[in-house]
């Protein structure tokens, strides 16, 4: 970055400054657009229904998946989509079934999804050899020994335990210790996870999440407001927060990324840092009035790129990360929408609020007129 | 670098980082079960330890009082099944949350159940029913409820039962003539179940009765006529060969009476009795004494919860509506006395209809695996973010410092959420990420400000006026970011309540504590080389 006239003098020679301004908001609501017609896609929670995954080694089509979605259409669930990833750690399939229906009764459901994917374990169940009769206090101890709640039953010569987490080798040395006999354990592992959110839920959610998105930004443009005791800088400030919000809610869209808790969060974080920038900016060009408006912009915009890049760079590693290493979607989903709302603060701060806030010094005019509320030390 | 160790920001700073060491490592026993070692003091949510959420929701929309009528009400029930220590938490003015940490499967189905069903409820005089929990309503509000000051000293207080016509009128044909007998107030009093004793206890249950020092609800009758008479329980006695017994319960469950609680632990009464039992298709449950007092055995054995003095004759005539009092010698008691009896009253009937909205569980291993990965993926942005400041200042000396900084935010952060016992769960996380992020923004700002020395005119600032100025950055763009969580402290939901808390919490250490640290140490380190 050179010094002589500094960037931003050589971008608005070639351009007006005020068209220039104007770009970085007419961009992000054209990315928004979309979402405007078709609706944002939500996820489980802010949509309510239900969410199940289930581990199998069978490979799944997408011919199978159609048809899995026809039936469980029939068992009477709406919105069903069924996609099929691959689970790192188990090196197993992963199917996810996703409906806006919740049901009671969930055997139609899982008989329905068996069918394809084999057999569904709800728990880690082990079964073991056993007719002998159980020692006192065997459940207590062996419940004591594993940190968890076990149910043991015992059926045809066979010792049934079922809970939510066993390893194999543990649970087979302390069931034989419990025992006092050198047993072999069978043991299932959980493969089949399901959650529900009603749907009144899902809709109270929904609503709280956008009220906060709202609150915020009046809440912070307060405070902006009376830290610069001028309106116009204080808008400049706000559109930044909110044109960096709505480009990462197209990106989302884009991207296929569900408005969920975790995204919902993503946004809120990209507030704080879309403000930091442009506090920089503004602190440093407007207490700084002898010196030369575009040194003071190019001086501010080396420390503020600095710091968007930083995160930028970091929620690249995490996106990276998540999506191939440990397959965390939540991180990899926030990491993503973070990166969006970065990516467009760069404009939205180094182009529109400096253009706003030339305007700004360029018109005293408009600074008389604005000037509602001021402090004198 | 002396100048700084020695500054009072520095040192508070240090004294943070060992302090909340000792508090994430439990070295400062914060979490009693736990030992040594990091992150053995704070405390997980679902997200990472593992479970099953339940969430529920109300009817119609609640007052607090109603909500914690309600919330008692369940957790009355919950540990009366023998299911302690689950944390019932209303959530907002229509949602209740149960968080269950390591339960059975079938325990949680249990629960689920429990929760759905309604308790039931009954008000007896001599064994003949009075009312049923549905018949019965009790005033929330300041209307329902009374308490004044005592004549003798003390508290006075009373609540207002109202009856529906089918219970006001049964309920005086109960009570004909029964002034000075005792209303029993039953939550699920066993069906159809006959109670088998050891022969020594059956002995003792005819002659027990009240004493100075024991319970209040005999009214003159002996434990047995409590069982037997009063709860319209069966009661036999067990002796040695137990073949008598079984011959009595084979007649009673020709009358319907085909579920058997016997009366104590496998040494009192033989399993062999219960699997003889079991293999004649009675459902069979034991109830031992444990190191419970008689007439705390007897309660739990018959669902009795109180007996309350009938003070007046009904006559045979409707009673729609009763008062229930008592005198207390505190006003806080009469206050838990009142909340107590109105739990009481209306657990067969809850205030407001409960439905189960979402259920989710997470497994522990995979709630543990997503906390290390999260681990893990912060000390690569911890690396990435020393690399990025190494590329920009070319200086070991400021890379440094900022390290320190971050990573004593985040220790700082995690140290004060295990002192005041916060939920770490996804939210959480995501709020120290966010802190974290704006505090290298910050740190940046801070560095920058303080290497400026002067721009096109030759005005010389001081270090301090600088720091000052990039102050005023990282005030602005953290009250900022306070102000925009702050919302989401007052939304009902507690979703976004840990985010924005651990957000908030976060960027107070920064500024107050950690950031300016980093000013000090910065400052030191350029006055060393003017």
């Amino acid at each position: 970055m050179t010094m002589s006239g500094g960037y931003y003098k050589q971008l608005t020679d070639k351009v007006d400054y005020r068209i220039l301004t104007l770009l970085p908001p007419a961009v992000a609501v054209l990315l928004l657009l979309p979402v405007l017609i078709n609706g944002l896609e939500y996820g489980v929670d802010f949509k309510g229904g239900m969410w199940m995954d289930v581990l199998t080694p069978t490979e799944l089509d997408a011919g199978k998946l159609k048809a899995l979605e026809a039936d469980l259409q029939a068992a009477g669930l709406k919105d069903v989509k069924a996609t099929v990833g691959f689970d790192i750690d188990t090196h197993q399939n992963k199917l996810v079934v996703q409906t806006t229906t919740v049901v009671q009764d969930k055997k139609p459901v899982t008989r329905a999804i068996s069918k394809y994917a084999g057999t569904l374990t709800e728990y880690d169940t082990a079964v073991i050899p056993y007719s002998g009769k159980l020692p006192l206090d065997f459940t207590q101890n062996l419940e004591k020994r594993l940190k968890q709640g076990i149910d043991v039953n015992q059926t045809d010569g066979k010792l049934i335990l079922s809970g939510l987490d066993f390893n194999k080798d543990d649970l087979q040395s302390a069931v034989s210790y419990y025992l006092r006999e050198e047993v072999k354990v069978d043991l299932a592992k959980k493969n089949f996870n399901i959650r529900s959110v009603g749907p009144t839920l899902g809709k109270s959610f929904r609503e709280q999440g956008f009220k906060a998105i709202v609150l915020a930004l009046i809440f912070m443009g307060f405070v902006v407001f009376v830290a610069f005791r001028d309106i116009i800088p204080t808008v400049a400030v706000i559109q930044a927060a909110i044109n960096d919000v709505l480009f990462a809610v197209g990106g989302m869209y884009l991207l296929g990324i569900p408005m969920e808790p975790a995204s919902l969060a993503a946004l809120l974080m990209l507030i704080g840092y879309s403000v930091d920038t442009d506090v920089l900016l503004t602190a440093r060009v407007l207490k700084n009035r002898s010196e030369d408006f575009y040194v003071l912009v190019d001086d501010a915009m080396k420390t503020g790129i600095t710091m968007t890049l930083t995160t930028i760079t970091v929620m690249t590693i995490v996106y990276v990360v998540s999506t191939t290493l440990t397959q965390i979607t939540t991180l990899a989903n926030i990491s993503a929408v973070l990166w969006m709302g970065l990516f467009a603060d760069i404009f939205t701060t180094w182009i529109t609020n400096v253009g706003v806030l030339k305007w700004y010094l360029d018109n005293p005019r408009h600074k008389d007129m604005w000037k509602v509320w001021r402090w004198r030390r | 670098m002396n100048e700084a160790l020695k500054s009072v920001r520095v040192l508070v700073l240090f004294f943070f980082i060992v302090l909340s060491l000792a508090l994430v490592s439990n070295i400062i026993p914060v979490n009693k079960d736990n030992g040594w070692g990091f992150g053995n003091g704070l405390r997980y949510g679902l997200d990472f330890a593992g479970g099953t959420l339940l969430q529920l929701k109300l009817g119609s929309e609640a007052t607090p009082e109603v909500m914690a009528v309600e919330k008692t009400i369940l957790e009355n029930r919950l540990n009366s099944m023998g299911l302690k220590d689950i944390p019932v938490r209303p959530w907002g003015s229509q949602y209740i949350i149960i968080q269950i940490a390591d339960a059975t499967p079938a325990e949680t189905e249990n629960i689920e159940n429990i929760l759905r069903q309604q308790a039931r409820f009954e008000e007896r005089i001599d064994g003949t029913l009075a009312a049923k929990g549905n018949e019965v309503t009790v005033d929330l509000g300041p209307q329902g409820a009374e308490l004044y000051n005592a004549p003798g000293g003390g508290y006075r207080w009373a609540v207002r039962v109202q009856h529906n016509k089918e219970g006001a009128c049964r309920f005086g044909n109960a009570g004909d003539g029964k002034e000075g007998r005792p209303v029993d107030i039953f939550i699920d009093r066993p069906e159809n179940t006959t109670i088998v004793f050891t022969e020594a206890n059956f002995q003792l249950m005819g002659n027990l009765t009240e004493t100075q020092d024991t319970g209040s609800f005999f009214f003159g009758n002996t434990a047995l006529e409590v069982l037997t008479n009063r709860s319209v329980i069966p009661v036999l006695s067990y002796s040695t060969n137990g073949s008598d017994v079984f011959d009595r319960l084979t007649e009673l469950r020709s009358q319907g009476y085909d579920r058997v609680m016997l009366a104590g632990d496998e040494g009192k009464i033989p399993d062999d009795l219960r699997n003889r039992l079991e293999e004649q298709g009675f459902r069979t449950s034991r109830m031992p004494m444990g190191n419970k007092t008689y007439p705390e055995w007897i309660a739990e054995m018959t669902g009795l919860k109180n007996s309350l003095n009938l003070a007046f004759d009904p006559r045979g005539e409707c009673v729609y509506q009763a008062i229930i009092e008592g005198t207390t010698q505190t006003l806080d008691s009469a206050r838990a006395e009142i909340q107590t009896t109105q739990v009481l009253l209306t657990s067969g009937n809850l205030p407001v209809e409960l439905t189960l909205e979402s259920k989710s569980t997470t497994p522990p291993t995979l709630g543990r695996r997503f906390l290390m990965y999260s681990f893990y993926t912060g000390l690569v942005a911890i690396a990435a973010v020393a690399t990025i400041m190494y590329i920009r200042y070319r200086r070991i000396e400021i890379v440094a410092p900022v390290m320190l900084t971050m990573m004593s935010e985040i220790v700082i952060i995690l140290g004060m959420a295990s002192l005041i016992k916060w939920e770490l769960d996804l939210p959480a996380v995501a709020g120290i990420i966010a802190t974290v992020g704006t505090g290298v923004d910050h740190q940046i700002v801070i560095t920058d400000e303080t290497l400026k020395r002067t721009l096109k005119t030759k005005k010389t600032v001081s270090i301090a006026e600088r720091i000052r100025k990039a102050f005023f950055i990282v005030l602005t763009a953290g009250s900022t970011v306070v102000a925009a969580m702050i919302p989401l402290l007052g939304i009902g939901s507690g979703m976004l309540k840990g985010f924005a808390f651990t957000t908030m919490m976060g960027v107070f250490i920064g500024v107050i504590i950690t950031r300016s640290a980093y000013a000090k140490i910065i400052e030191s380190i350029l006055r060393k080389e003017e």
